[in-house]
């Protein structure tokens, strides 16, 4: 037993970890091969924070990622076929190819209105008195926008079932959050807004989980919002677009250092160091995850592509007659 | 039918709706004292829990609004200067218009905003007519001109399973005229033609509509026949009834508040100039706001934005060569 997860959860959280892990690399993969069109923006080595919030959640619980978290869509058990059908933009990918890997639903390519997102959907939780949490994620990078604090405010002066979770991982694009804040801990925000913030370890998926869930657990009993953040490190570039520049703002040996402290590796040193479970064990749960990212990439790419027709079609909830226009 | 004004049509068709609905809140600044005039009384009868009053965050409280309509709410957001709305157009525009297409139809935001427009002397960052950004960004957009024609679009507007912007024109939501006490709806989309007409079409947004009829009613004795359409909703405009006045015409002006440069004045034209070339005996006309910023001194401010009547007349009387 770790914490409350007994053998087999452990094992799943692992598998969990491995999953978010690998089907990021494969989208990252798949885009160098132009399987995949337009940017990525990956958060392999932030695994111990999307898991460990989709470990905190409960059912109804509502989360808004960051563009940097499909990983984290995965641990929430979305299953990834739709995911690469949708990067490959075809008709049954998640967004039925219209979205495209910075606007899957729940994640914003815009930063910062996670947080007003998900302060309005717990309003809305709260309004309709459902027991319900929405988490807001934002990084580093967004922690400096606007409507991110104006958000923030209200759901405090609302006390609204919210959770605002900043996943610091040091950079914004080639801007160090060194630079463009002089807090230590961006957690510290929270002393304006009168609401509690804690920071934790960001690379140990336990660490994340129970700070998570005990303030998940906060909100849902009506004590209001609260500040998570969790230091963290991206270990490949902003993007997939970005990668080929070879901007040397971070050293290799910070890298290098971050990659020491590895959530994956991590959490298998600990199941097995615990005599939680063998090696064989997570063996067999590497294999499994590797088949089943195979069998989506499969399905994604023997997903038809959307009619042409397709791109009109979606527009409006509630439709009128004459719009959309076409260009020519 | 009983004699009420614009804006009290606006606020019964509202009232009645939140009466009906639980899941519609609304929300802006100073709106538990109806500073605008619309919420009047709304907070004694549905509590702080749905008119929900705001800290000064629009960009804040209009992605709050978003994120409550992706749950399930139907909320209406006012904004207490239609200006105010620049500090929320990436909320607007950019988040709860696109979700519904981006997320593949996954997430729907029927959300209403409440936009009171204003101009007189107060200038620059408070006199600017938003309407056209709105269109470009494929927001359904809607302009009523008369309290009948409010009351039964904003309902519509609650009531559709999109973003809708209401702008509520300047100086005539103090007009009183005959309204039916119970709920109608006036669907989005669908013009009116306000008075008939032969020798020209005049297209009028807003309060300019209400300068249309007048200036129509001065000419008519004149043997001049205009004919005044109004869009009332700005995207999507009727263009079928459009078309089939300036069949009848043969020749348009065009009046709008919003600048010349790409304002809804000049989208119409586009239209018709695709689309109704081989009707046209004449150019089309334009009377918009100026390529500036509304200035304050009043003699200025009346270069820059049409009183209506005079430059309607005008432009007719150019028109028809008189």
């Amino acid at each position: 037993m770790i914490e409350n997860f007994d053998k087999e959860k452990c094992l799943d959280i692992y598998r969990l970890l491995k999953m978010s892990r690998r089907f990021e690399q494969k989208t990252l993969e798949l885009g160098g091969q132009g399987e995949i069109l337009g940017s990525l923006h990956v958060g392999v080595g932030q695994e111990a924070v999307h898991v460990g919030i989709a470990l905190a959640l409960k059912d109804g619980d509502i989360t808004f990622r960051t563009h940097r978290d499909s990983g984290q869509m995965v641990a929430e058990g979305i299953d990834p076929k739709y995911l690469f059908a949708e990067l490959m933009g075809k008709i049954n990918g998640y967004c039925m190819g219209l979205g495209g890997s910075m606007h899957l639903p729940g994640i914003s390519g815009v930063l910062g209105v996670n947080a007003p997102m998900a302060s309005g959907a717990a309003l809305a939780f709260k309004l309709r008195n459902e027991k319900r949490v929405a988490v807001g994620q934002y990084g580093d990078g967004a922690s400096n926008l606007g409507p991110l604090h104006e958000s923030m405010n209200m759901a405090a002066i609302w006390k609204l079932p919210v959770v605002f979770i900043c996943e610091n991982n040091g950079y914004a694009v080639t801007t160090s959050i060194k630079y463009s804040s002089l807090l230590e801990n961006l957690s510290d925000r929270g002393k304006a807004w009168g609401i509690p913030g804690e920071t934790v370890d960001g690379m140990d998926v336990m660490a994340v989980y129970k700070a998570a869930s005990r303030l998940i657990e906060r909100a849902r009993s009506g004590e209001g919002p609260a500040i998570l953040e969790c230091k963290t490190y991206r270990y490949e570039d902003h993007s997939k677009s970005t990668a080929n520049l070879v901007l040397s703002y971070r050293s290799k040996d910070e890298i290098a250092e971050w990659m020491k402290k590895d959530a994956i590796a991590g959490w298998a040193g600990k199941l097995l160091d615990e005599k939680i479970c063998t090696k064989a064990d997570l063996d067999k749960i590497d294999e499994l995850v590797e088949k089943t990212i195979e069998e989506a990439v499969e399905f994604a790419r023997n997903s038809p592509l959307p009619e042409p027709e397709d791109a009109f079609k979606h527009m409006y909830a509630t439709e009128i007659k004459g719009i959309p226009q076409k260009g020519w | 039918m009983r004699e009420i004004r614009y804006l009290k049509a606006v606020s019964e068709t509202i009232e009645a709706e939140m009466e009906k609905d639980p899941s519609i809140f609304y929300m802006g600044e100073d709106v538990r004292y109806a500073l605008k005039g619309i919420p009047r009384g709304f907070i004694d009868k549905f509590g702080p829990e749905r008119i929900i009053d705001t800290p000064i965050s629009e960009a804040g409280f209009t992605g709050i609004a978003t994120g409550a309509a992706v749950q399930g709410m139907r909320p209406i957001v006012e904004f207490q200067i239609s200006m105010f709305c620049f500090l929320a157009f990436d909320e607007m525009v950019n988040q709860a218009q696109k979700l519904y297409y981006m997320s593949g139809n996954r997430i729907k935001v029927p959300v209403t905003y409440i936009v009171p427009l204003n101009f007189g002397s107060i200038a620059g960052q408070h006199s600017d007519s938003p309407h056209s950004f709105m269109v470009q960004g494929l927001m359904k957009t809607i302009m009523p001109a008369t309290g009948y024609d409010a009351k039964g679009l904003v309902l519509s507007a609650i009531r559709d399973d999109d973003p809708v912007i209401v702008f509520l024109p300047a100086g005539i939501t103090g007009r009183k005229s005959d309204i039916p006490e119970e709920q109608y709806t006036i669907p989005i989309g669908v013009g009116d033609i306000k008075r008939e007409g032969t020798d020209i079409t005049i297209v009028a947004t807003g309060r300019l509509v209400l300068k249309a009829l007048e200036a129509a009613e001065n000419l008519e004795k004149e043997g001049i026949s205009l004919e005044v359409y109004d869009p009332r909703t700005l995207f999507p405009f009727d263009k079928p009834l459009l078309r089939k006045s300036v069949e009848k015409t043969g020749r348009v002006i065009i009046m709008d508040d919003s600048t010349r440069t790409c304002g809804f004045a000049a989208e119409v034209a586009a239209y018709l100039s695709d689309e109704c070339f081989s009707f046209l005996k004449a150019p089309i006309k334009r009377i918009t706001r100026a390529d500036v910023p509304v200035p304050f001194s009043l003699i200025l401010e009346k270069q820059v934005v049409p009183e209506g009547v005079k430059e309607l007349t005008e432009t007719v009387y150019g028109m028809l060569k008189k």
